[in-house]
Parts: structure tokens; sequence; C-alpha cells
């Protein structure tokens, strides 16, 4: 038996929605709620924003379903992300929050008095990552993780400034984000 | 580290640094809807990247504090661009060198005032600092002065080859241009300036798009959003 296409699985999706099939719907919402929750967090800078607009996404999603207002029922995760763009713009523009002032660039004394839980978060993140750089007793990899993520460079320029072999930078990468999230998760157990 | 994983690592970094073009980008949200894979990869690298840039200057200075030069250099927060002092005469000169000669067309909600003589309004917007585009706001006080909006391209995501970039400012429903400006030139540099000259908009919400423009295809997307005139 040959495994299902995306497609086929979002057609049987939708069909199943159709026909009021709860079972369809809670489906819909497992396989695609993660990945719509990480895309709007990473836009929206906040768990908590990101959390309001998913709930708002599904609302609306599921209305657009019930009433067969899908015009490519293959296409479900792109409509998914295209109403959940569309709220995040939405949301910003009711509130019209300043979303280009980068909370990283506050310096971070700041981040308490700016306010929601989004800013303590980043504030813990900052701590994780400190905790992960300063562990790192290579000084090339410490180089190449500030480099990649604080200056932006690319893969490419980092590797010929610090005559890294491509291989040799993934393995780098890879091991400051296992190591990384391994610090992130005691910091969370711990909490 | 398998062929999948090194591609979810250099799409996440590109999408995460706002490199990717508006297609290429919905494409990458679309596939992070069901690959848990790279919806994993995003995660971790949006948290390391946050994590990074949420460092002080001393933080960074503890890190490297026993490197030698070539790291130290390394150890001050890069000045973002929209905060780097730009003199007065430096626009001034992009204004009349590059911006002025370009035709542009627009419609004005109110007839245009006149400005103060030697006064620019600029206004900086960045591109990259969310991802293509998904919402962002900008609010611009009419001062009665010449407005110049101005952003940065960076030049290295180009390859080199000459491009030129238009912005359309619309009705909030989008329904009118109220705006549109053509074929600008960003300076070597990569920094783009608008001249929206005189023009004085009513009061109000409006929304802005940004293209990168493309002979003989469709114009890119690159950001999109709301523009609040006061």
């Amino acid at each position: 038996m040959t495994e299902l296409t995306e497609a086929q699985i979002s057609c049987s999706i939708v069909s199943g929605i159709l026909i009021g099939d709860s079972t369809a719907e809670s489906q819909m919402i497992d396989r695609y709620g993660k990945g719509l929750f990480t895309v709007l967090r990473v836009n929206a800078k906040s768990s908590e924003i990101a959390q309001e607009i998913v709930q708002e996404t599904w609302r609306i999603v599921l209305e657009k379903v019930r009433a067969n207002e899908i015009n490519d029922p293959s296409k479900l995760a792109a409509f998914i992300t295209q109403v959940g763009k569309n709220q995040l713009l939405m949301y910003f523009r009711k509130s019209k929050r300043h979303t280009f002032v980068d909370l990283a660039e506050l310096p971070m004394e700041k981040l308490d008095s700016v306010g929601p839980e989004g800013e303590s978060e980043a504030a813990d993140l900052a701590r994780c990552v400190k905790s992960v750089l300063t562990s790192m007793r290579n000084k090339r990899d410490q180089e190449v993780i500030l480099r990649f993520y604080l200056k932006e460079e690319d893969k490419t320029v980092i590797c010929e400034a610090l005559d890294l072999t491509p291989t040799h930078f993934d393995r780098v990468l890879y091991r400051a984000k296992q190591r990384f999230k391994a610090v992130w998760q005691e910091q969370q157990v711990m909490l | 580290m398998s062929l999948d994983s090194a591609r979810n690592t250099t799409d996440v970094a590109r999408y995460l640094q706002g490199k990717m073009a508006e297609d290429e980008a919905t494409e990458f949200e679309v596939r992070c809807l069901t690959n848990e894979a790279l919806q994993q990869e995003l995660e971790t690298a949006y948290q390391l990247k946050t994590g990074v840039e949420g460092l002080s200057e001393e933080d960074v200075d503890a890190i490297l504090s026993n490197h030698d030069d070539n790291i130290a250099k390394i150890a001050n927060k890069p000045v973002a661009w929209w905060e780097r002092p730009m003199p007065f005469w430096q626009v001034a000169a992009v204004f009349v060198v590059l911006v002025a000669p370009l035709s542009f067309k627009y419609s004005f909600d109110e007839p245009s005032t006149k400005s103060p003589p030697g006064q620019l309004n600029v206004i900086s917007f960045p591109v990259s600092s969310m991802r293509g585009g998904v919402a962002s706001s900008i609010e611009i006080h009419q001062t009665g002065a010449p407005l110049v909006l101005s952003t940065f391209i960076n030049p290295a995501l180009t390859g080199g080859k000459l491009r030129t970039y238009s912005l359309d400012i619309l009705a909030s429903d989008s329904s009118t241009t109220k705006l549109a400006l053509s074929n600008i030139h960003p300076t070597e540099q990569g920094m783009l300036y608008f001249n929206l000259g005189d023009a004085v908009f009513a009061p109000g919400d409006y929304t802005f798009a940004l293209y990168q423009e493309r002979e003989g295809q469709e114009n890119a997307l690159l950001k999109q959003g709301v523009i609040t005139f006061n």
C-alpha cells in the first residue's frame, strides 16, 4: 500500500469536515496546528500573539471548510497558512503595533519594562545562549555562531573567513543547536 | 547530518534572515505546516537567533574575553542600518542624484503643500525584521517637509545584479493606488530611497507594497504592510 500524498490527505480531511465528521476537524488541527503556531510565532515574535492568531485562524478555516468555500481542497495547508498570515496582518493593523521595533535591538535592562511574556522569554533565551556559548571551548565555533546569528553573515562567507568546510560549519551549528535545546529544556523543567 | 537536514538548516536560516522572496517564503511556510523536522529546526534556530540577538555587549565581551583580536572584532553588536547616523548632506545628495530625476506617478488626497526649504522627512523601514509579506507597520507624522522613505537591501542578496525596486501605496482596502514609484535604484551600499516629495496623505491607514522589479517576470513582493499617515 502506498503512502497517501499531502494532497490526498488534505482532500480527505476537507471531505470529512464537509460531511460533519468531527474527527476530521481534530485531524486537521493535529496535523497542521504545531507548524502553524511555529510559523506565526516566528513572525509575531511572541508566543502569546501567535496563540491568539492560531485560535482565530482555526475559527475562520473551519467556517470556510464547513461552508465548502475552499477553492482547492488539495492545498489545505496553503489555505491555512494564508489565513494565518492575513490574521497576523490584521492583528498588527488593528493594534498598530510597530513590529519593526525589534526587541532584540533593545538593551536587556529595558526588556522587563516593555511588557508581555514574549520579552521575558527573549531574556530567558539570551541566558541559555550565553550558557551555550560560554561552554564552547573552541573559539572558532563561538565565532561561527555569532557571525551566523548575530551578524547574519552567509555560510560561504563564514567558511571562507574561518577556513572551514561546509560540513564542518554544519556540524558546529548542529552541535550548538543540540546543546541549546538541552539547556533550554533543562531550564523549562526547572521553571 | 542528512541532506534533508542540511537543506532544512539552510532554508530556515534564509527564512529567518528574510532572504527569501515572497513566493519562496510562502512555499517554505506551507512545507513547515506538514514537516515536523522542519518545524523543529525553525523553532530551535529561531530561539537560538533570538537568544544571540538578546545578548548584551557585556555578555558578548564576557564570552569572548579570552579571545584573540580576530574574534574580538565581532564582539560589538552590529549597528542596525536604520541606527547608523546619516548626515543630512548624504540623504540630500541621494535625493538629488538618484531619486529626483526618476519619473513617478501619484494621486493625492489633498493638494500638496510647500515645505520648509532644505528639510527632508526621512522615514526608515526595515525589510528583514519580519518575514516577507507578513505584517509590518510604519507610522509617519507628516511635517510638511518632503518625505523620503528609505530601506536597506543587502547588496549581497542580489548576487551582484543590478536590481530596481518599486513601491506602491494603496488605499487601506487596496482598491485604489495612491502613489506608485518604480525603477528605483539602490545606492552602492544598498540603501533605497523612495521620494514621496510633497505628497500629502489624508490621515489614516494605507497599505504599502515593496517589490523587486524583474525584467520579463512578475515583480517579487519583498514587503507589505500598513502605513499610517498622521
